[in-house]
């Protein structure tokens, strides 16, 4: 097990060398001048805008700057946000909260909604459910995430005020309680788009394994249906279904930039949205680079469950 | 059909063939050595057949022999000349005069074409022919001499049976007029009252087309229908070559003799003790010092870890072991 | 040996149900794009202040926004980027993807150079490298096209790839290498067709995505003119006051559901119909 998670991460990081340099070679063409960000430059002339340049290492090739960023990152320093100079990481730490638990919420709602309706779709083939669950899963898929999310806040804050209309409470100061209930709704808004294309795979999926062989045998053993189901043919599903959960889960990481405006949540999306307006570059770099990290150890860690789940794999 | 004075048409000298198997930085370069080292001639006109297990290499040979796979090492002699160096249009010409048949029917054509167009394609590609037509007609010529009706040019492979597939492949091979053909397992994958039909035909094909056949097959009673010399190999290595009547009723080498116990036949003659071997096929990307075969060999001794002498046992007959006639 | 038969209508419907419903849907979004000077009942760039936040009417029919331009005929002229955009985004991704991806799963040292980019890229968010290249290039339809092309590319590169890998096994790429065919002969006429099965159908079903992709970012003002008509600035247009006139959004929304809607179930029933007539 040591074995693998060490190969699996070491496997990670040329990965995450290139993303982040294409990132970094994308924000390095922005039409943006960061000197020009960093320094009210309205008065100076265009000799002190050089040699400021030459003090922050901005009129060395990319690629250098590239590898240099990419070493203090190691060493723990994200750099600075140029628009409000403090520490990228910082920022992001800030912010953490709701994104992560919106992410982890919504991906609990989209498989306790998505996998029972596969798995019963699958058992109840061909009835009028199957055929209502396929279908609606369509429609699921055709919804605009922020459409939802605005019909939602209409419904349910403003006309029904259930929910909280302005943004995220912070557990700190309004406890868990006020703070997930303002969760609801985005977790809602973004898992759903996530639980039609989870439900079709967990439906092919315990199909597939439901005219395996070994469940006619155990059928022929004289097992319960249910037993059958839920002992042999689940197992089975799981792991494949924990694959496609994890592809999920990296785009709702991506996806809360847009919840996250929609409803006012001060979380990383939403300081992703606004450092690309400001071009703020070093703050972007730090939040994709952190989004991708996580994604990457989400998916590591799903390759382990997924092997624990898949005995025919060895660790 | 023996003359005396026989032709060799294709000559291999110590082939290697290793695959190389990827290791992290740290770890020792190892390789799969599917060939290590195999010599024999081809007779113009005969039908060499190749026997062993799976894994021993048989396939890979002949992928090799055709610079399919390009050889590791070792030298490739076709009529007379280096094959091994040949290049661009040289070794397309060579090509014209060796091709394939595969095992299976439905890997070995192209489901997006039709029959006629798989047919044709050699002759496109080699320039054969200048027109349409001309094309055309060597592809319905070629139909009927496999056996086939040749109105069903415009269908697909997925509209035949094996056995017309297979016929299928077998013109495509003969299309660019080859004198060699390299069988893989061509019979295999067919029920076995079919497989008589594609072995008698390609028995016929070999009178009318004066062709040359070295035919791979892991099953002895179909090299025993049509082969007249057989080749064992084991692990990468050749054990024993020599006549069907050699090898059938004189198996020298002890795992010849294995071979054939375990093969049912209806030949009384030919029935003997089952040898049974122990233990299993040793892996490939570190096959046993000296005779591959010592470990499992029920007479091996501290010699056989020397790399055994190869022995004419007289009529071409030739085995590799250290004991050669001591063991009865 | 193949008979064909006269299916019976009922049958016919049973059948390709999808296709028809979801084609009839994707024609009537053609027209509209075509004939949108026809279609619409205003000019979508008329700004009419006395109007402003009306509820859909009979001159109006779905309303008009907060600068007083009618909904509707900002929908309809809408439909030209979305479809422009979805035809064009996924042309482009499933061509050049399925180049690179024959090219890596037909070439050892091509692979390892660009399959290591394309998981660079394939691990990035989704949504906000569309940002990012997007607001690199600037603000255009072909910029907003290259972009989301970008994001779509590894996707069907990889797809492609593990295509090739296991066409390679095949034995008839053997014989044509034995046979002496040129790679590129190989590629073209063998490797080719037997993907080009995936790539209609992520064609199709791609386009769904791209709409939505592109309504996305439309609504965060990224990449487009907000004053052109589309479907996502046309509802982020109207979320300044939708809690008092939700009708600014809600049914631009419907309309985007609707045709989403028509482009998936289309790309369903040619996935269900091309699937098992392959074998």
């Amino acid at each position: 097990m040591g074995k693998f998670l060490v190969k699996r991460i070491l496997s990670l990081i040329p990965t995450v060398f290139i993303s982040m340099a294409i990132i970094f070679f994308l924000m390095q063409a922005l039409p943006v001048d960061p000197i020009h960000l960093m320094y009210d430059t309205e008065d100076m002339t265009d000799a002190q805008v050089q040699e400021l340049e030459e003090k922050h290492g901005f009129d060395d090739p990319a690629i250098v700057q590239y590898l240099r960023y990419m070493k203090n990152v190691f060493k723990g320093d994200w750099g600075n946000s140029l628009f409000s100079k403090e520490p990228v990481f910082q920022a992001i730490a800030d912010r953490m909260e709701p994104t992560l638990l919106i992410t982890f919420f919504s991906t609990i709602l989209t498989m306790v909604v998505a996998i029972p309706a596969g798995v019963f779709a699958a058992t109840h083939r061909n009835s009028p459910l199957d055929y209502t669950i396929s279908a609606s899963s369509i429609l699921f898929d055709s919804v605009p995430t922020f459409w939802l999310g605005l019909m939602l806040l209409y419904i349910f804050s403003f006309k029904m005020d259930i929910f909280p209309l302005d943004g995220y409470k912070l557990i700190e100061h309004y406890g868990w309680g006020e703070a997930l209930k303002s969760l609801v709704l985005p977790c809602f808004a973004l898992g759903m788009g996530h639980v039609a294309g989870l439900a079709r795979q967990t439906r092919s999926q315990m199909l597939n394994v439901l005219s395996a062989d070994y469940i006619r045998t155990a059928r022929a053993k004289g097992l319960s249906e249910r037993m059958v189901n839920y002992k042999h043919a689940l197992k089975n599903t799981m792991s494949l279904v924990v694959t496609i959960v994890g592809g999920s889960i990296g785009a709702m990481l991506g996806g809360s930039t847009v919840i996250e405006n929609v409803f006012n949540i001060q979380g990383v999306g939403k300081l992703a949205y606004t450092s690309l307006m400001r071009s703020d570059y070093y703050q972007e770099q730090g939040i994709i680079m952190f989004i991708t990290l996580i994604y990457a150890g989400m998916n590591i860690l799903l390759d382990i469950v997924y092997k624990k789940l898949d005995p025919r794999i060895e660790l | 059909m023996e003359n005396t004075e026989k032709k060799v048409i294709f000559k291999v000298r110590d082939l290697k063939q290793w695959f190389p198997l990827k290791r992290w930085f740290f770890e020792k370069k190892a390789y799969v050595k599917a060939v290590d080292g195999v010599s024999f001639d081809v007779y113009e006109g005969e039908t060499l057949g190749v026997a062993g297990e799976s894994g021993c290499g048989k396939s890979t040979l002949i992928r090799s022999m055709l610079r399919i796979i390009e050889p590791s090492d070792g030298q490739l002699e076709y009529d007379g000349t280096d094959f091994r160096s040949v290049r661009g249009k040289s070794l397309q010409r060579k090509r014209c005069d060796m091709q394939m048949v595969f095992q299976d029917p439905y890997s070995s054509l192209d489901p997006f074409w039709t029959v006629g167009s798989t047919i044709e394609e050699p002759l496109i590609i080699n320039k054969i022919y200048k027109t349409k037509e001309e094309r055309m007609a060597r592809v319905r010529e070629l139909m009927q001499q496999v056996g086939l009706d040749p109105s069903y040019v415009d269908r697909y492979p997925h509209e035949f049976s094996g056995g017309q597939r297979q016929r299928i492949v077998i013109a495509r091979a003969l299309a660019t007029t080859p004198k060699l053909l390299m069988c893989d397992e061509a019979v295999s994958a067919l029920d076995v009252s079919v497989r008589a039909q594609i072995l008698n035909l390609l028995e016929q094909l070999q009178d009318d087309l004066k062709l040359t056949y070295v035919f791979v097959s892991h099953d002895l009673s179909v090299l025993e229908h049509i082969c007249d010399r057989i080749m064992i190999m084991y692990l990468g290595k050749v054990v024993e070559i020599g006549t069907k009547e050699d090898i059938f009723h004189n198996p020298t080498h002890p795992y010849t003799k294995a071979l054939l116990s375990a093969a049912p036949t209806v030949d009384d003659d030919l029935q003997q003790e089952e040898i049974l071997l122990e233990g299993d096929i040793p892996s490939p990307v570190k096959p046993p010092v000296g005779c591959r075969f010592h470990t499992r060999c029920p007479y091996a001794t501290e010699k056989c870890k020397e790399e055994p002498p190869v022995v004419d046992c007289g009529n071409g007959h030739l085995v590799a072991c250290h004991y050669v006639g001591q063991i009865d | 040996m193949k008979t064909k038969r006269r299916m019976p209508l009922k049958n016919f419907i049973k059948r390709n149900g999808r296709m028809l419903v979801g084609g009839t849907i994707i024609a009537v979004l053609i027209i509209m794009a075509v004939f949108a000077p026809y279609i619409a009942t205003h000019d979508p760039d008329a700004y009419d202040y006395t109007n402003r936040f009306d509820l859909p009417s009979s001159e109006h029919l779905l309303g008009t926004d907060t600068h007083g331009r009618d909904i509707f005929s900002r929908m309809v002229y809408g439909t030209r980027i979305s479809l422009l955009l979805g035809f064009g985004v996924n042309f482009f991704a499933v061509v050049v993807g399925a180049f690179c991806g024959i090219l890596c799963g037909y070439f050892k040292k091509v692979d390892a150079v660009l399959m290591r980019i394309m998981e660079g890229l394939h691990s990035l968010p989704t949504t906000l490298l569309a940002m990012v290249v997007a607001s690199v290039l600037g603000p255009g339809i072909e910029k907003l096209m290259i972009a989301l092309v970008v994001t779509a590319l590894p996707g069907v590169c990889r797809m492609t790839r593990s295509q090739v890998l296991s066409l390679r096994q095949k034995e008839f790429i053997e014989v044509e290498k034995a046979m002496g065919a040129s790679h590129l002969r190989i590629m073209l006429l063998h490797i080719m067709p037997s993907c080009s099965h995936y790539l209609i159908i992520r064609f199709c079903t791609g386009i769904s995505g791209t709409i939505l992709s592109a309504a996305t970012l439309a609504y965060l003002s990224v990449g487009l003119d907000p004053t052109i008509p589309n479907w996502g600035a046309t509802i982020a247009d109207g979320q300044g006051m939708f809690l008092v006139y939700p009708h600014m959004i809600l049914w631009p929304g419907i309309w985007m559901i609707v045709a989403v809607f028509g482009f998936i179930f289309f790309g369903e029933g040619l996935r269900e119909r091309l699937d098992p007539r392959l074998k």
